[in-house]
Formats: structure tokens, C-alpha cells, sequence
């Protein structure tokens, strides 16, 4: 679809967009929303909408009063706004945002980790999110080298088959991170330095091709790495006892509770199918090497 | 219209399997709105089509029914530790509405969500019920002095009450409808009627289980989820009917005992227009009804069916009508005056940004 | 507690799964997951064949473990049973 094409339909009865497992209806009338879509999911394979669309979203400028003073864009989620408007400038951390809001309230067809997920080899590695891991960081220098991305956010687990699912978006980077993955990847695609986001200034690193491609191809879990960034220690690797592994995990779902004994079974059985370990690292290349050799 | 592709599949639940995927795409979204989403599931199984459905509408579907699945476990968990609670009080229990189909397992509790435990008990047991549950750690959700004293003065319930570890809510009626309102449910012929589960546990009969669900409908605040509360008496009939003979006739004999034939008769109308229910001949007869005159009776009917008529997500709802018929409901809840107090006393609040307390589902 | 007896949640609630020094239970009626080591286990796994008061429970463990039952063994038993209470694993019953 062209650039203009594309406003155009966006613009009207919108563009239909695939998220891994699930398809987005989006309308928006913000161009600078679509033309960051296009640098970050090159090449954007939008559609005219048809059949079924698990999430009907629009991104716009809100009615009436609100955002006279300042451009602001406002999610909707079929018609309802489950959050305030965010500046203008900000509509696509906002339509992202929107998007894990939207997965995270519905999509309970599926256990969802708080995970970042990566493929090699035909088999998924987990790196579930705890404070201060620096998953995202660790999570894109994977990708870039050899690492086929499934999520940063959420790993998507089909309980009744016990496979991962990939869903491949832009992968956040906070303040310093965004240094540290310039001069580890420069070939990475970035998209607007977003300043002064409730997290600090964020840049937004671009899937690769081949996670975009092979989106509908998901992978059986084999490891499960617990990272955890330390700027003093090198890297450094020790396996996790199943149970403890099986606790933080669950701890760490977003649906665990909701789901109950669905995802009791579905946890329980990966988390014996997985070699599960915790990782100290400072340094990311070493990080890397140790992940690879790990897998190998 | 829109909203009729809805109506259509939850009258002939056997039409899913024929929908084109545009059709699913517009299907899921007014199910979800209506809060009937996960209600297709044991409809389509029941029609042996489920997995003829899109798989991407399965997904969807499946994704509303872990959330009924987890809103029913917790009320069955909330009842558990209530009873533990109230065991050595040796109190008479009876569960309403969602808690009572899914103990009785009756049609409406298959996909149906449910947020709180509604339970009855005899005014006389109230205060040591009440007593005992705060004892035990549930924590009144009212703490505006003005708000506890109309609960108590007015409504049919204690202001509902918070378990601190557990979250669910729990209200406490010991009657059917508000103290003052225009319908007085003579409450000891339910407790006759009703129909025991366990020790000190009941439950409503039948034609008493669906009369509280249409006065309900008729006088609740909330008219959003009026469509899944029509569609539970629409398959409560069906069920209760194929059961029993005689329930047909039993059922306006019985609203007229209880003072509740002009809630059965709006509700009639509307499941007969809105789900073709099958009505016998004497349920649909005005004969068997003690009605007002006809002129409230046609607004009634128009304001019922008008705000129940499923709608878009986006195109908004009857706003005007649900007014009237928030007022209305309240003109039969309160004695006028107290009805303006009232009235004023929540823009007020609602000015202030915060929601107001006012008795909900 | 002065509860006379204590009864197990019942079996078909729990799914019990062991892991190399510890063992998880979902409880089916609660929608709870537990992480429990090898002695409420034990405890839990004497109430399922029949109820049975603290004392019964602390004197059947002291000589399966080969432990002295006195008095810290009694309070150690009565401490993880009341903690079991509270997680609605057992609850007490009059016999």
C-alpha cells in the first residue's frame, strides 16, 4: 500500500494489521502515527479490513474540548477509552501501549508470560520481566544477533499444545539502554526519540525482517533465563531449581490467577520441559556468547 | 439494524454455524458489549457447532470464558467462606441470581459472569449475620455516614460488604425489592416457597426465581447489562417450562400474589419481541395481569424495549430513555420527596468526580 | 486451636505436582496455588485417609521421621496445620 493510499484507508473504514496470533482493525487520521509504523514494521503489511479483527482500535484527536491547548490522541478500544489521551507527538508509544492493554485484558485464550521470548534453532527461550533485569536491553541485542524474535512483552504460551507463539512489535529502550544497543547493533532500525515518557526518553528498536516474516511460526520452549543486569559482575549463569523457577514464573504471568488451573497445568509442564537458570551480566556481548552457548 | 445480527443468534443459537466472517467480526463485538460474549460457547455446543465456528471467533469466545470461569470460582469460593463464617449461627441462607443458577446449574449460569454474591437472609438474622462477617474480616464498602443510613432506611440490602484479602462483594438482602417502594414483595411466601439445597442453603422456586429477575431488570439503576438479564429469563422460561407443565400458568398466578404482575408483564413484552420466547397462550394474556392503565403501560413497554434493543459499541445508547427510566425506577423505589433529596444529593457527588453509592446490580 | 479434629480439602480439589525439594498444589476450590514442603505433605496426606487431631498427626510424623514427639514438635505440627487452616487446605472438625 502506498503511503497516501494507506492515510487514505486508515483514515476511513481502516487498516486491518497482524499481530502475531491476532489481527487489529486500526483507524487513525494521524499521519505521523502511520509513518512510524511503516519505518518500524517495514515492509507494513496492511490490509483492507475483512473478517474477523480480534481488536477494533482507533487513534485520534479527542472530541470536544479536550487537547484544544495541546494536539492530544486518544485510544479507543471498540469505542471506549480505557486510558487518558497522551500528547499528540506520543500517538505511537500510546498505540503500542494500547495494543499490550488491549492483549493483556482479552486475550486469555492463551497463558500470557510476562516475558521477553526468542527463537533459535527451532526452540524458544524465555526471559521473564523482573525489575531491573534489563530484558528489553538483553532482548534486542539477541535479536540482532541471530535471534528470532517472538515478543518483548509477552510470551504468548497455547496451553493445551504447550507452544509459544510469536508476536513481534517494537522492542522500548530506555535512556541509557538506548546507547548501549547503538553501538552493540548499529544496524539496528530506531524509530523517534520519544522525551519525557513516564519512564524517561524512549527510543523504539525495529523487529528484523525474519521475526517480522516468519511471524505465524511459533516454537516449543526449551529455557527459561532469569537475567538480571549487575555492572559489576561479567556474566554469570547457574541453573534454578524447577519449583522455584515454576513460582516466579507463575508470579510473573499476567493472566496466572485468572486462568487457575488452566495455567497451573500449562506452567507445571513447561517449566519441566525447560532447563531454567539465572543470569548476572554487565557485560551484554558476554551475555550473548553465554545464551548462545547455552542453546547450542 | 445492527444490533438484530445478536438478537438473531441468541434466538436460533443454530445460525452461528452459517455466519460469514464479517458477520463474526460484527458478532463479537455486540456480544461482548451485552456482556453475552461467553454465553456462545455452551449455545453453539449445545447445537453441536462449536468446532464448525472460525477459529479466530473461537479464540475470542474462549478468552470471555476464562473470565466467567474466574468470576464464578470466585463466588463459589466467597459463599465457601461465608458459610464457614456462618455455620455456628445456624441462619437461613437463600442465594439470588447468578450464585442460585450456578448452584442449581440451571441454563443462564453457563457463560454467565457474575461480580457479586447476592444472598437473602430473614430481617431478624441481619444484624448477627452482619455482625459476624465483620468479625471475620469483610469490611462495609460504604463509609459516607449519608450513604449507610439510605441503605439502611431505604433499600432492600446492607451496604454491601468487602472481604479485605478477596475482593469480591457481597450483598446482603433481606428483601427482593427497596423497603418503601411501590412493590412490597411479600417476603415470608418466598421463604415458603423456596426450595432447600443443603442445610441452611435454598434457593428461590422457580416461578419466584424468575419474577425477582424481571422486578429486578425492571427497577435496577443500571440498564447496560439489561439485555443478558433478559436473555437469563428468556432461557429460565424455557427451562423452567419444559420441566414442569403447570409453570406457565403458575407463573402470572403467582406475580399477581406476590404484587409483581407489572414487572412480569414488561419483561413478557419484551422477551416475546426481543427472543420469541415461547410464551404459552396464558402468560401472554393481559387477562392474567394486574395492570395499570394503558397509557403508562405503552411508555413502559416502548422505554423496555428501547433500552434493551442491543446496539454498536460505538453508536451510543439510549441515553434519553435510560433517564426516564432511571427516574422511574427510583419513583417506584422512594417516596417523591425523598426522591429529589436523593436525586440532587447524587449530581452532586457526581460533580465531585466521584461515583455514587446507590444500591447497583 | 482447640479444634478436636482436622479434615483434608477434598482430594479431587488438589493437583499435586513434585518438583526435586518441593511439591505445588493447585486447589481447585479456592483457585490457589501452593508451594509446600515435604512435612505439611505429610500432614495433609495422613487427613486424606481419615480426620485426625493434632496430637494423633504429631505422634504418627515424630516416629515416621524419627523425631522425639515433645512439646517444640507438638507447637511445630500445631503451627503448620493452622497455617494449612488458613490456606482452607484443612479445616476442623468435630468428631
Amino acid at each position: 500500500m502506498s503511503a497516501s493510499r494507506l492515510r487514505e484507508a486508515a483514515g476511513g473504514g481502516g487498516i486491518a494489521l497482524r499481530l502475531g496470533p491476532f489481527r487489529v482493525r486500526l483507524v487513525t487520521r494521524l499521519p505521523a502515527l502511520l509513518d512510524t509504523l511503516q519505518r518500524l514494521y517495514a515492509p507494513l503489511e496492511a490490509e483492507i479490513p475483512a473478517g474477523i479483527h480480534d481488536f477494533h482500535v482507533q487513534v485520534n484527536r479527542p472530541g470536544g474540548l479536550r487537547g484544544r491547548w495541546r494536539p492530544q490522541a486518544l485510544f479507543l478500544l471498540d469505542g471506549e477509552a480505557p486510558f487518558e489521551p497522551f500528547p499528540e507527538d506520543h500517538a505511537f508509544p500510546l498505540f503500542e501501549w494500547g495494543l499490550n492493554y488491549s492483549i493483556a485484558t482479552r486475550a486469555h485464550r492463551y497463558c500470557m508470560l510476562h516475558s521477553a521470548v526468542l527463537e533459535k534453532n527451532g526452540r524458544a527461550l524465555i526471559l521473564p520481566a523482573m525489575p531491573g533485569s534489563g530484558k528489553s536491553t538483553l532482548c534486542a541485542a539477541l535479536m540482532h544477533r541471530g535471534w528470532r524474535l517472538f515478543s518483548d512483552e509477552f510470551g504468548l504460551l497455547r496451553p493445551e499444545s504447550g507452544e509459544l507463539l510469536p508476536m513481534p512489535r517494537v522492542i522500548p529502550l530506555k535512556n541509557e539502554s538506548i546507547d548501549v544497543i547503538r553501538t552493540f547493533a548499529p544496524e539496528a532500525v530506531t524509530g523517534p526519540r520519544f522525551p519525557k515518557t513516564r519512564k524517561g526518553d524512549v527510543v523504539h528498536v525495529a523487529p528484523t525482517a525474519e521475526s517480522l516474516a516468519r511471524q505465524q511460526e511459533g516454537a516449543m520452549p526449551a529455557w527459561i533465563v532469569f537475567p538480571r543486569y549487575r555492572p559489576d559482575v561479567g556474566c554469570r549463569l547457574r541453573p534454578v531449581p524447577g519449583s522455584q523457577a515454576f513460582v516466579r514464573l507463575s508470579n510473573n504471568a499476567f493472566n496466572y490467577h485468572l486462568l487457575g488451573e488452566t495455567a497451573y497445568r500449562a506452567l507445571t509442564n513447561l517449566v519441566k520441559a525447560c532447563r531454567s537458570h539465572d543470569l548476572q551480566y554487565g557485560d551484554l556481548e558476554a551475555a550473548v556468547k553465554t545464551l548462545d552457548q547455552l542453546v547450542s | 439494524m445492527e444490533g438484530d445480527l445478536l438478537l438473531h443468534v441468541l434466538k436460533a443459537p443454530g445460525e452461528m454455524a452459517g455466519l460469514s466472517e464479517e458477520e463474526w467480526d460484527r458478532l463479537l463485538r455486540l456480544a461482548r458489549t451485552h456482556r453475552l460474549l461467553a454465553r456462545l460457547e455452551p449455545l453453539a455446543r449445545d447445537q453441536g457447532i462449536w468446532q464448525e465456528l472460525p477459529e479466530r471467533a473461537r479464540d475470542n469466545i474462549r478468552g470471555a470464558q476464562a473470565w466467567v470461569d474466574h468470576f464464578q470460582l470466585r463466588i463459589r469460593r466467597e459463599l465457601m467462606e461465608v458459610r464457614k463464617v456462618l455455620r455456628h449461627l445456624g441462619v437461613p441462607l437463600l442465594l439470588l441470581k447468578g450464585a442460585a443458577y450456578m448452584a442449581e446449574g440451571l441454563p443462564p449460569a453457563r457463560g454467565r459472569s457474575l461480580s457479586d454474591l447476592d444472598l437473602l437472609v430473614r430481617r431478624q438474622d441481619l444484624p448477627r449475620v452482619e455482625r459476624a462477617l465483620l468479625d471475620a474480616g469483610w469490611k462495609s464498602e460504604i463509609e459516607d455516614d449519608y450513604d449507610q443510613r439510605y441503605y439502611r432506611e431505604w433499600m432492600h440490602e446492607i451496604p454491601p460488604l468487602v472481604h479485605l484479602l478477596r475482593g469480591v462483594e457481597v450483598d446482603i438482602h433481606h428483601n427482593l425489592l427497596p423497603r418503601t417502594g411501590r412493590y412490597q414483595v411479600p417476603i415470608e411466601k418466598l421463604w415458603e416457597a423456596a426450595r432447600p439445597l443443603e442445610a441452611n442453603l435454598s434457593v428461590l422456586a422457580p416461578a419466584d426465581m424468575l419474577l425477582h429477575s424481571a422486578a429486578h431488570l425492571v427497577v435496577s439503576d443500571e440498564l447496560r447489562g439489561g439485555l443478558r438479564d433478559l436473555f437469563d429469563i428468556h432461557q429460565l422460561y424455557i427451562h423452567f417450562s419444559a420441566g414442569d407443565a403447570r409453570f406457565p400458568r403458575e407463573l402470572p398466578r403467582r406475580a399477581r400474589e406476590l404484587g409483581l404482575s407489572r414487572p412480569l408483564w414488561y419483561v413478557v413484552q419484551a422477551a416475546h419481541r426481543l427472543f420469541d420466547t415461547p410464551f404459552s397462550p396464558e402468560v401472554l394474556d393481559p387477562a392474567g395481569y394486574e395492570l395499570p392503565g394503558p397509557v403508562t403501560g405503552r411508555v413502559m413497554r416502548y422505554l423496555v424495549r428501547e433500552t434493551l434493543r442491543p446496539r454498536a459499541p460505538e453508536a451510543g445508547d439510549a441515553a434519553f430513555q435510560r433517564w426516564l427510566l432511571y427516574l422511574r425506577s427510583h419513583w417506584i423505589r422512594m417516596p417523591p420527596g425523598l426522591l429529589a433529596m436523593h436525586l440532587a444529593r447524587k449530581s452532586i457527588r457526581r460533580l465531585g468526580g466521584r461515583s455514587a453509592g446507590v444500591a447497583g446490580e | 486451636m482447640s479444634a478436636s479434629s482436622w479434615q483434608a480439602a477434598a482430594a479431587d480439589d488438589l493437583l499435586w505436582e513434585a518438583w526435586e525439594e518441593a511439591f505445588t498444589v493447585y486447589h481447585r476450590a479456592t483457585g490457589e496455588t501452593h508451594l509446600l514442603n515435604v512435612l505439611p505433605v505429610e500432614i495433609l496426606s495422613l487427613l486424606q485417609e481419615r480426620p485426625r487431631s493434632t496430637e494423633e498427626i504429631a505422634a504418627e510424623l515424630a516416629a515416621r521421621c524419627e523425631v522425639v514427639n515433645d512439646g517444640p514438635w507438638h507447637r511445630r505440627v500445631a503451627d503448620i496445620l493452622e497455617e494449612l487452616e488458613a490456606l482452607s487446605l484443612v479445616e476442623p472438625v468435630d468428631r
